[in-house]
C-alpha cells in the first residue's frame, strides 16, 4: 500500500480541494480514498494542459468550457467518456506488482444534481480490493452577479 | 558574466520524463515504496514540476561546459553561449568583433540656392536601410556666411541646381550600411526645393557582431605569439593593430618575394616580409581633393598633372577625375605614372615602384585633361583644385606606421604592407525559370554572388561551385542556373592588366616575378558587375 498528500477535505459534503488549511495541517491519503484522489485530479485536469504531459487530464471540461454539457444527459455522457479515458490511463501504471487497494474497478456516476447553485456529481468509486466510496464534488458553480 | 537561462518551452518532453523516471527510482527506494509517485499529489506538485526544473538546469549546464571546451565549440558552435564563448577565446587574445554603424556623406540636390536647413537626426533611407544626421546642418549660398562647423556651402550642381553634403549615420548597425557611391537616398522629411539626394562616397565601417565561427577561424592567429616570425604569427600581430579580414606573406624563400634580391649576389638575403593585406571585405571608392599643375594648354582645353600620395595609401586605381565640387563624371584621364615615396633607413627596402605598388609607399602622377575650364587667365603653372575618386582598399597607411614604429619594429627584418593583387570579377548569369514563377530577388543574389566572392581567401582559385551555391540557395525549386560566365581583370603591380575568365574557374595565373600568384591575389566584385538575365524557358508544370 502506498500513501499520498492529500488533496481534498472530505470530512463535509461536498469534498473541498485543500491542501491544508487553517484548522488543517494537511493529511495523508490512502486505500480506496487515494484512488478517488487520483481520479478526481485526472477529471479536473483538462487533458493536454500538462506540460510535457499531454495525454493526462480528461476532456469532460474542455466540453464544459465549450458548451457543450446542456442537459442532465449530456453530463452523463460527457462523465462516461472522462470516466474511461482516465480508466485506460489508469491501466497504464498497473503492473505485476499493484495492489488491489491501489487497482480501480469502477468510477459509477451516482447522481448528478443539477441546480441553481450549481452542478454536484457524486461518483461511486471501487477498488480491487473491494473497498467502497462515494465522492461528493461540486464541479460547476454559478456566476455571481452583483 | 550573464548566462541565458534555458527557456522551460524549449524543453523536450523526452527530457523532461527521462530524469523525472530517474527521480521517480531514487526516491522509491529511499521511501521504501510507500510514496505513490506515479500519479497524485506528490507526482503533480513534486516529482513533475522538480523534473521540469532539472531538465532546465541540466541543459543550462551542457550549454555551460559545450562552450567551455573548445573542441565542443567548434563542433557546434550553436550550442554555445555567446558570453560564455567571449570568456573562453579572450584567454586567447580573440575578443568578438562589435556591431559597428557605417557612416558617409550624402549629397542633397535641390533647385533653388535657399538657405536649408537639415536638422538633427533627420532620416534618409536606402531600401529599408536609415541614416540619420547627428547635428544639424545649414546650407548657404555665400562662404561667407558659412561660419559654423556645421554649415555647409551650397554649390551649382549642372544648370539650375544646387548641391550640399551632410554627414549621416547608419541608424542600425550592419554591413547593410556600407552603400555604395551613387547610391540614392530618399529623405523621410523633403528639404525645401528638394530634387534628389545621393551617397557622395562609399559608406564604410559598418559591421555585423562578428559570429562565433569568425571568432574561431581566427583563434589560430590569436594563439600565436604576436611577433615578427611565421606566417601565423605575423597575422596574430597585424590584428592587434587595426582591422585584418585575412593576410598572406611573403618572404624568403618564397618567388613572389624581390625585395630581398637587391644585392649584387644573385639570390635571397632574407629579412624581407611582404604583407598582402585585406582589411574590409570590398575596396572602397574615396574622393579626396587634390592640387593639380596646368603643364600644358590650348584656347580651349589644357593638360594637368596632379601627384597622389597620402590621399588612400595602396590606392589601385584613379575611377575618376573631377572638376572641384562635381560629384559624378570624369575628365578624361591621359596618363597614370606610379612612383614610390622616397624611403629612410627604418623604412622598408623599397628601390622600385613596382616593389611598392599597392603599399603606403606608392606614389603617381596623374595627368589628365580639363575643356571645361576658361584658360584666357591661367598661365602654365598655375593650380586648381580637382577632386580624384580613388579605389582602394583602406588601412593600409595606418598598419604600415603602426608595424613601422620604434616599439614594434623587427631589428631583423622588414615589413611592408601591400593591398591584395586584385583582380576585379565579373559575371555574366542567366537563370531559367517557368513563366508561373515570380522572378527571384535580383539584388539578393548579386549580394549573395559579392559575399561568396569575397570570401574566398588567398587560394589563386575562384570556383564556379562557389557561386552556384550562392546563387541557388536564393532560387525557388524548379528555377536553375542556365549560364555562369566570369572574367577577371588582374591588376598587376606593374601596372599592366592581365585578364583571366572561364566557366568553371578562375585561376590566377602564377607570375611570381610579376609578384602575381596564388599568395598575393584577392578576388573583388560588386554588384554592378554582376549581370543577371531571368528568362521563362521552363514549361510550367501541370
Amino acid at each position: 500500500m502506498t500513501i499520498d498528500v492529500s488533496a481534498f477535505s472530505c470530512d463535509t459534503s461536498p469534498c473541498r480541494q485543500q491542501l491544508a488549511g487553517t484548522d488543517d495541517p494537511g493529511r495523508l491519503t490512502a486505500g480506496v480514498l487515494k484512488l478517488a484522489q487520483k481520479w478526481l485530479i485526472e477529471f479536473f485536469t483538462e487533458r493536454g494542459s500538462m506540460r510535457f504531459l499531454p495525454q493526462r487530464g480528461s476532456s469532460f471540461f474542455t466540453a464544459v468550457r465549450l458548451g457543450r454539457a446542456r442537459t442532465p444527459l449530456d453530463i452523463e455522457q460527457l462523465f462516461e467518456v472522462a470516466a474511461e479515458e482516465i480508466r485506460l490511463q489508469f491501466a497504464e501504471d498497473y503492473d505485476e506488482t499493484t495492489p488491489d487497494d491501489e487497482r480501480l474497478v469502477s468510477a459509477r456516476l451516482v447522481s448528478a444534481d443539477i441546480s441553481i447553485r450549481g452542478v454536484r456529481l457524486s461518483v461511486e468509486f471501487v477498488s480491487a480490493a473491494g473497498a467502497r466510496r462515494v465522492i461528493t464534488v461540486p464541479v460547476i458553480k454559478p456566476i455571481q452577479v452583483s | 558574466m550573464s548566462t541565458t537561462i534555458t527557456n522551460l518551452s524549449a524543453l523536450s518532453s523526452e527530457d523532461v520524463l527521462a530524469i523525472q523516471e530517474q527521480l521517480r527510482s531514487s526516491i522509491e527506494s529511499l521511501a521504501d515504496g510507500q510514496l505513490d509517485l506515479r500519479r497524485g499529489v506528490v507526482h503533480d506538485l513534486v516529482l513533475h514540476l522538480h523534473a521540469i526544473l532539472l531538465a532546465a538546469h541540466f541543459k543550462d549546464v551542457d550549454r555551460y561546459m559545450s562552450a567551455r571546451s573548445l573542441l565542443d565549440i567548434s563542433r557546434d558552435e550553436t550550442l554555445a553561449d555567446p558570453a560564455v564563448v567571449d570568456a573562453v577565446l579572450s584567454n586567447y587574445g580573440i575578443a568578438r568583433g562589435e556591431a559597428r554603424a557605417a557612416a558617409g556623406e550624402v549629397i542633397i540636390v535641390v533647385r533653388s540656392p535657399n538657405s536649408v536647413t537639415i536638422g538633427a537626426g533627420a532620416v534618409f533611407t536606402v531600401d529599408s536601410t536609415r541614416f540619420v544626421t547627428e547635428e544639424s546642418y545649414t546650407a548657404k549660398l555665400e562662404a561667407a556666411q558659412a561660419v559654423r562647423p556645421t554649415d555647409r556651402l551650397l554649390t551649382p550642381h549642372g544648370v539650375g541646381l544646387w548641391r550640399f553634403a551632410v554627414p549621416v549615420v547608419a541608424a542600425e548597425t550592419g554591413v547593410r550600411g556600407n552603400i555604395r557611391r551613387g547610391t540614392l537616398l530618399t529623405p523621410e522629411n523633403v528639404p525645401t526645393a528638394f530634387v534628389t539626394a545621393f551617397a557622395a562616397g562609399d559608406f564604410t565601417g559598418g559591421a555585423d557582431v562578428e559570429p562565433t565561427s569568425a571568432m574561431l577561424s581566427r583563434m589560430r592567429a590569436g594563439m600565436a605569439v604576436k611577433a615578427p616570425g611565421s606566417r601565423l604569427s605575423y597575422l596574430s600581430m597585424l590584428r592587434g593593430f587595426g582591422e585584418v579580414i585575412s593576410a598572406n606573406f611573403v618572404g624568403f624563400g618564397d618567388a613572389e618575394m624581390r625585395r630581398d634580391r637587391h644585392t649584387l649576389w644573385p639570390g635571397s638575403t632574407g629579412g624581407r616580409v611582404d604583407a598582402y593585406v585585406r582589411t574590409q571585405a570590398a575596396p572602397v571608392a574615396l574622393t579626396a581633393p587634390v592640387t593639380a599643375r596646368l603643364v600644358s594648354k590650348t584656347s580651349d582645353s589644357g593638360v594637368w598633372a596632379c601627384t597622389l600620395a597620402d590621399e588612400l595609401p595602396g590606392f589601385y586605381e584613379v575611377r575618376a577625375v573631377l572638376p572641384g565640387g562635381e560629384v559624378s563624371g570624369s575628365l578624361t584621364v591621359i596618363s597614370e605614372q606610379r612612383g614610390m615615396r622616397a624611403v629612410g633607413t627604418t623604412d622598408p627596402d623599397i628601390v622600385t615602384a613596382e616593389e611598392a605598388s599597392f603599399s603606403a609607399y606608392q606614389t603617381a602622377v596623374v595627368t589628365f585633361s580639363d575643356p571645361l575650364k576658361d584658360y584666357s587667365g591661367l598661365l602654365v603653372g598655375d593650380e586648381a583644385e580637382y577632386q580624384v575618386v580613388l579605389v582602394g582598399m583602406p588601412g593600409i597607411g595606418d598598419l604600415q606606421r603602426a608595424i613601422t614604429a620604434p616599439d614594434y619594429r623587427a631589428l631583423a627584418s622588414d615589413t611592408l604592407i601591400k593591398a591584395p593583387v586584385p583582380c576585379f570579377v565579373s559575371f555574366s548569369i542567366i537563370i531559367h525559370k517557368s513563366s508561373a514563377q515570380s522572378d527571384p530577388d535580383v539584388a539578393a543574389i548579386r549580394a549573395a554572388v559579392v559575399d561568396a566572392v569575397h570570401a574566398v581567401g588567398f587560394t589563386g582559385r575562384l570556383a564556379a561551385s562557389t557561386v552556384y551555391s550562392a546563387i541557388t540557395a536564393r532560387l525557388e525549386p524548379g528555377m536553375n542556373v542556365g549560364l555562369l560566365q566570369m572574367s577577371g581583370r588582374i591588376l598587376r603591380p606593374d601596372g599592366t592588366p592581365s585578364y583571366v575568365s572561364g566557366q568553371h574557374e578562375l585561376i590566377v595565373p602564377i607570375q611570381p616575378e610579376a609578384m602575381v600568384s596564388d599568395k598575393t591575389v584577392q578576388f573583388f566584385t560588386q554588384p554592378e558587375s554582376i549581370g543577371v538575365d531571368v528568362r521563362s524557358v521552363i514549361p510550367a508544370q501541370v
